[in-house]
């Protein structure tokens, strides 16, 4: 008997192609709604947080050290070996950068060397950044007080210059003097200059912030070469240099950070409200589809059917559509967001891992729940509702 | 004198304050075409709704077949309605997104001594012996009104009940139609079946053998013909 309820709920579903296929289309449609509406929201917050906020902060953090650490700081090469530090800005009197053009490589085995300033180690001599910051401008307090001036870096074509190789083992380094032979494009890395020029105005801030403080420690401003990397120097300077309480990543100067605060809680209302409209969009048209067959359910009354029979067949079809429709705009969402991920991959210049959309398998299946029961109560109520209609008024109503 | 295939003893039927039905009492035999005749409002789909287990009476005992069926529960009326008795309406009432033959499925769905195929079969049959071979994949607003309601007297037939029940059969016919029509109930209660309708149609007596007069829901007439 099952067996042919169901063949019944198919058979009228076939026979109703273009109402079924319109329902599963606006279902379908409404799923998606909900769904890329949810991430869209969540991953704005997201966004909003990592480009606005987080990018040129998350690249620069400041901690403080004291004498020994210091020290330890000093001679431990393996903080920008190890970490991909692009620079390591520290006391402002440090020598390393009050010198003019002076690069040091720092030498990991036998003939692995990291780059300092971006500067690259090539057979014929150096290939410095296109757009270069030179150290000379780097004096005490030049740094925070004057806008960074990049240069075209092509000048220092044929000039030789003071390199020096540290060793990865002992710290002695060894000076060399060697041809700088040319420049690369390094205008999508982070040192092109808008990026830079971010970073040079949050160091000024941080500057003048510490400055007040005056503490007596010493300062370091780090500057990370992507943000995941910041992790990885957190981990490093916690376990070497046991500075974990010191380390301050700069998170708290900016206004955007209450901003975003404000903006998620909206984004989320919004997905609230998105939500909430297509249950009641998926409630009124299931409502709808119920009240426009009345005369078919009175008709299968009258022919023997039971009123259980009746609302099994009137929920079977309603599920059947809706899980249909569920099914299609989770089909829908993974390729929209797989696209639009790799899309934003594509178009986005700097590298970062966490600007795309995140598929919510959470919400999805709290969705699916809710979309079912929604169905399943809504469709028996109204059948029931109607059911306990004698058959002949169901079938008089609408005598044409 | 065959046995009475319908009894009613003293039926009443109240709704609100209205007496629709006054002790009516009738004896229905099998193999008899019966005309239920009388004014509007006169009680005569109250009458065929109570016969058909659409309804249930105020007061007064029913009996179908030899068994009491006065105050039987939905899910026991609901199995005799489909396996006992066809109805057939003034407005078809086939489902339009079903063709011919689906909609004379419909009730065998019920019977789960068939399957499908025996279903679909069957349901050839009957459509065939009412000569719309050629119809039973056009959908009901494919058909004319006289396919239709042969369509419909087809699906009434489905579970070979032994009762067929026809509120107003012909209302919606031409003379035509409304003439075949009566034929074929004439011949199906020629064939065993009891057929009771209801109509407006005089020439309905013409077919059938017992004419039941309603007037004010009471009985004002009934004599089988000689």
């Amino acid at each position: 008997m099952n067996k042919n309820i169901s063949y019944i709920a198919l058979k009228n579903m076939s026979a109703r192609k273009k109402d079924i296929l319109l329902s599963l289309i606006m279902l379908t449609i409404t799923g998606l709604i909900v769904f890329i509406g949810f991430s869209f929201f969540m991953s704005l917050d997201v966004f909003l947080k990592r480009v606005v906020h987080e990018i040129p902060l998350a690249k620069t953090f400041v901690f403080s050290v004291n004498e020994s650490q210091k020290e330890a700081l000093r001679t431990d090469t393996e903080i920008e070996a190890n970490l991909y530090l692009t620079h390591v800005f520290g006391e402002l009197s440090d020598e390393r950068f009050s010198k003019g053009l002076v690069f040091n490589f720092y030498q990991q085995g036998y003939d692995a060397f990291i780059q300092d300033k971006g500067a690259q180690l090539t057979s014929e001599g150096l290939l410095l950044p296109k757009y270069y910051l030179p150290d000379v401008n780097y004096d005490d307090n030049a740094i925070f007080s004057e806008q960074p001036n990049f240069i075209d870096a092509s000048q220092f074509i044929g000039e030789w210059i003071t390199v020096n190789f540290i060793n990865d083992d002992n710290g002695k380094a060894t000076q060399k003097m060697l041809k700088i032979t040319g420049t690369y494009d390094n205008s999508l890395t982070f040192d092109d200059p808008q990026q830079a020029l971010i970073s040079y105005a949050l160091l000024k801030e941080i500057h003048e912030e510490l400055d007040i403080q005056n503490t007596g420690q010493s300062y370091y401003y780090v500057t990370v070469d992507q943000y995941k990397q910041m992790n990885s120097v957190h981990d490093y300077l916690r376990q070497t240099l046991k500075i974990e309480t010191q380390i301050k990543p700069v998170f708290n100067f900016s206004s955007l950070t209450t901003f975003i605060g404000f903006s998620k809680g909206t984004f989320l209302l919004i997905g609230a409200l998105l939500f909430v409209s297509c249950l009641i969009y998926i409630s009124s048209s299931t409502v709808k589809n119920v009240e426009r067959r009345t005369v078919e359910l009175g008709l299968l009354k009258v022919l023997g059917y039971t009123p259980r029979q009746i609302k099994r067949i009137f929920i079977m079809e309603n599920l059947i559509i809706t899980t249909s429709a569920f099914l299609l705009s989770v089909i829908l969402y993974a390729i929209s967001v797989l696209s639009y991920n790799l899309g934003l991959k594509n178009l986005i210049q700097f590298q970062l891992q966490n600007i795309r959309i995140e598929f919510h398998l959470f919400f999805i299946l709290v969705s699916f729940v809710f979309f079912i029961a929604l169905i399943y109560g809504i469709s028996a109520h109204k059948v029931k509702a109607i059911e306990n209609l004698e058959s002949i008024d169901i079938l008089k109503m609408t005598v044409r | 004198m065959n046995s009475s295939i319908i009894s009613l003893k003293n039926i009443n039927k109240c709704y609100k304050n209205l007496h629709i039905l006054k002790d009516i009492n009738l004896e229905f035999q099998a193999g008899k075409f019966y005309a239920i005749m009388g004014p509007s409002g006169a009680g005569k789909t109250t009458l065929i709704n109570i016969i058909g287990l659409l309804d249930r009476q105020t007061s007064g005992r029913y009996h179908l077949m030899e068994q009491d069926v006065s105050d039987l529960n939905p899910f026991k009326a609901a199995k005799i309605r489909n396996m006992d008795i066809g109805f057939i309406f003034q407005s078809f009432y086939l489902l339009p997104h079903l063709n011919a033959l689906e909609n004379v499925m419909l009730p065998m769905y019920l019977n789960p001594a068939l399957s499908i195929s025996q279903m679909k079969e069957q349901a050839r049959t009957l459509l065939l012996n009412f000569g719309l071979e050629d119809r039973t994949e056009h959908n009901p607003s494919e058909l004319s009104a006289g396919e239709q309601q042969r369509v419909a007297i087809a699906r009434a037939l489905a579970n070979q009940p032994h009762i067929i029940i026809a509120d107003e059969p012909t209302g919606n016919l031409d003379e035509e139609n409304e003439l075949l029509i009566f034929q074929v109930l004439r011949k199906l209660a020629d064939e065993g079946k009891t057929i009771i309708a209801v109509s407006h149609n005089k020439e309905i007596l013409k077919y059938s053998d017992t004419p039941i007069y309603l007037r004010n829901g009471s009985v004002g007439g009934y004599k089988e013909h000689e």
